[in-house]
């Protein structure tokens, strides 16, 4: 680990870290990789190499139901107008 | 007025449904409870108006009309379960003003039964957390002794029970949410097999392995509140029917699993729990089992939960849930900066290690790695429930520790897990029970894990444990 892949890991998880808050995240994830590493000395049996098959989760019926309405979905909304979320401008 | 706060969940049902006390005096007297006991830090909110819902349900029994098993009694909820109307926060600043907008399909289920929803109880950010001091509203502290941790992440509903605030609280397990701070506060709490509770609208932190169940001061309390917000709900795909009826078994084996030794011997009370299980040989029958892999459940946990944490709380952008930071000029500054504000440190810690074992080069290495490890793992505690009913451990390493000890060294709080992680990771059932004292009169926890879909096992065994362990003493 170091502060260039710290630095990447905060782009994917849409963070901002101070330079130290950097340096302690950079030993932290040390110790706690270091611990977690246990498993790559596991090994497993053929039948756990090949990909696990996806398990299906038990769907609904697909029927229509009454929702929510709209304004009850943007009730928590910092900020909507016209029963839209509002960003700040994308495309011009 | 008589102190409810002594009688179980079970017992002040009894005395309101034969309608020697009113509803609304039980609410009234554990809303003061609540109030002269804030220094707790326990129960964030108070719902006021449950006192209107407990007149309603007095009105019901006084004209004969039919009421729930669970009428007229209070029960607190952890602040990330939803509650239509009511606000829900995660104890995070992120979402301190959100308001639920629908009910989980526990407080549904709890309110079908006319049980009245008390209030929220304090917990970590998002559920991350063994201590309950990761929470916007401050430490919550532990029933027993103020300058120790409440335990956690439900913290909050574990000391309200424990404190009397409430008979029973509603909490969430994800690596030991549950069982860790009822054995640190000394009561009773279960984790159901995965799927037995509906998620739905309870706020994801890693759904493959979180699961909602009671913390009371009985372990009946604990069965007849799991009966009612267990079974099948088609807003959560995984979810499996109710709980079985009770087992009609009448002896019993206990596994000692032969990995966790070491570990055991290394704890502080390893005499106590070799004391109480000598006591038990009189009523079952104890073997030595084999989980050879049990030792990297905790890894395994350290890399999956984190991996769904980066996926589920990436839903909080600053643009649907309530906080934004106000001085972004761009999209991806309005992300950025909200999640950077309203996000504590532990959760911001999970998030970077979730997309760090996400992230190409590493994700075979780690997440697809500990999936298939986690598969092992399962098979090998299928095999150990050929040879036993129900495994013994401890709930915990040792008693609460002191607030602030751990709270630098998060791999230190990440080993406080390394008995409960376990159960999660089998997705089998696990339930912690007081059994003895530590140092300075903490509670210690005991703890039953039984096979999936077991419940009714573990229920038994655990009376069982509790009636000889009571005649020991």
């Amino acid at each position: 680990m170091d502060l260039d892949k710290i630095k990447h890991l905060e782009y994917l998880s849409k963070l901002k870290f101070s330079e130290e808050e950097r340096s302690q995240f950079e030993s932290e994830f040390e110790s706690i990789l270091s611990f977690v590493d246990d498993i790559k000395g596991v090994e497993l049996k053929e039948s756990f190499e090949k990909d696990e098959a996806v398990s299906l989760s038990a769907l609904r019926e697909d029927k229509p139901s009454s929702s929510m309405s709209q304004a009850e979905v943007l009730a928590n909304a910092p900020k909507q107008k016209d029963g839209c979320y509002v960003t700040p401008l994308v495309v011009e | 007025m008589m102190d409810y706060s002594k009688l179980s969940l079970i017992e002040i049902r009894d005395l309101i449904s034969s309608q020697k006390v009113k509803s609304e005096e039980i609410i009234r007297f554990f809303i003061e409870k609540c109030e002269k006991k804030r220094e707790f830090n326990a129960i964030i909110e108070i719902f006021y108006d449950s006192i209107e819902k407990a007149k309603e349900i007095d009105k019901k029994i006084a004209s004969g009309e039919k009421v729930g098993i669970l009428a007229g009694v209070p029960i607190a909820i952890k602040d990330n379960i939803l509650y239509k109307g009511h606000r829900c926060s995660c104890a995070s600043k992120f979402l301190e003003s959100f308001v639920a907008p629908y009910s989980s399909t526990v407080v549904k289920k709890l309110l079908k039964e006319d049980a009245i929803i008390l209030g929220r109880t304090n917990m970590d950010e998002f559920a991350m957390g063994g201590s309950c001091e990761n929470s916007c509203y401050g430490v919550c502290h532990n029933a027993v002794k103020f300058d120790c941790v409440a335990g956690g992440s439900s913290g909050g509903s574990a000391v309200a029970v424990a404190a009397g605030l409430v008979p029973c609280a509603i909490g969430t397990d994800t690596g030991g949410s549950i069982r860790q701070p009822a054995s640190f506060n000394g009561v009773v709490g279960i984790k159901p097999t995965y799927g037995r509770v509906s998620r739905f609208g309870i706020v994801a932190f890693a759904s493959s392995l979180d699961q909602a169940s009671p913390i009371a001061k009985t372990i009946e309390d604990c069965e007849l509140v799991l009966k009612v917000i267990a079974g099948r709900d088609e807003h959560d795909g995984t979810t499996i029917d109710g709980c079985n009826e009770k087992t009609t078994k009448t002896r019993f084996t206990l596994g000692v699993c032969k990995q966790v030794k070491a570990d055991l011997a290394s704890t502080k009370y390893s005499d106590k729990f070799l004391q109480t299980l000598q006591a038990l040989s009189k009523d079952f029958d104890i073997v030595e089992i084999d989980i050879p892999h049990i030792e990297n459940s905790l890894s395994c946990y350290y890399i999956l939960a984190p991996a769904e944490v980066a996926s589920n709380l990436a839903r909080f952008d600053g643009v649907k849930y309530t906080k934004r930071a106000d001085k972004s000029i761009d999209l991806e500054g309005v992300y950025v900066q909200s999640r950077t504000e309203g996000f504590g440190k532990e959760v911001k810690r999970r998030i970077m290690l979730g997309n760090f074992v996400l992230s190409s080069g590493y994700f075979d290495a780690y997440y697809n790695k500990a999936k298939k490890v986690q598969r092992l793992i399962k098979q090998e505690f299928k095999k150990a429930f050929e040879s036993c009913d129900c495994i013994i451990l401890p709930t915990t390493l040792g008693e609460a520790f002191k607030i602030g000890e751990k709270l630098d060294d998060p791999l230190s709080m990440y080993k406080e897990d390394l008995f409960t992680v376990p159960a999660n990771i089998a997705g089998i059932p696990a339930i912690s029970l007081p059994y003895a004292k530590g140092e300075k009169g903490l509670p210690l926890g005991i703890q039953f894990m039984a096979d999936a879909l077991k419940e009714d096992v573990l229920f038994e065994v655990s009376k069982r444990f509790e009636k000889l362990h009571k005649e020991e003493r």
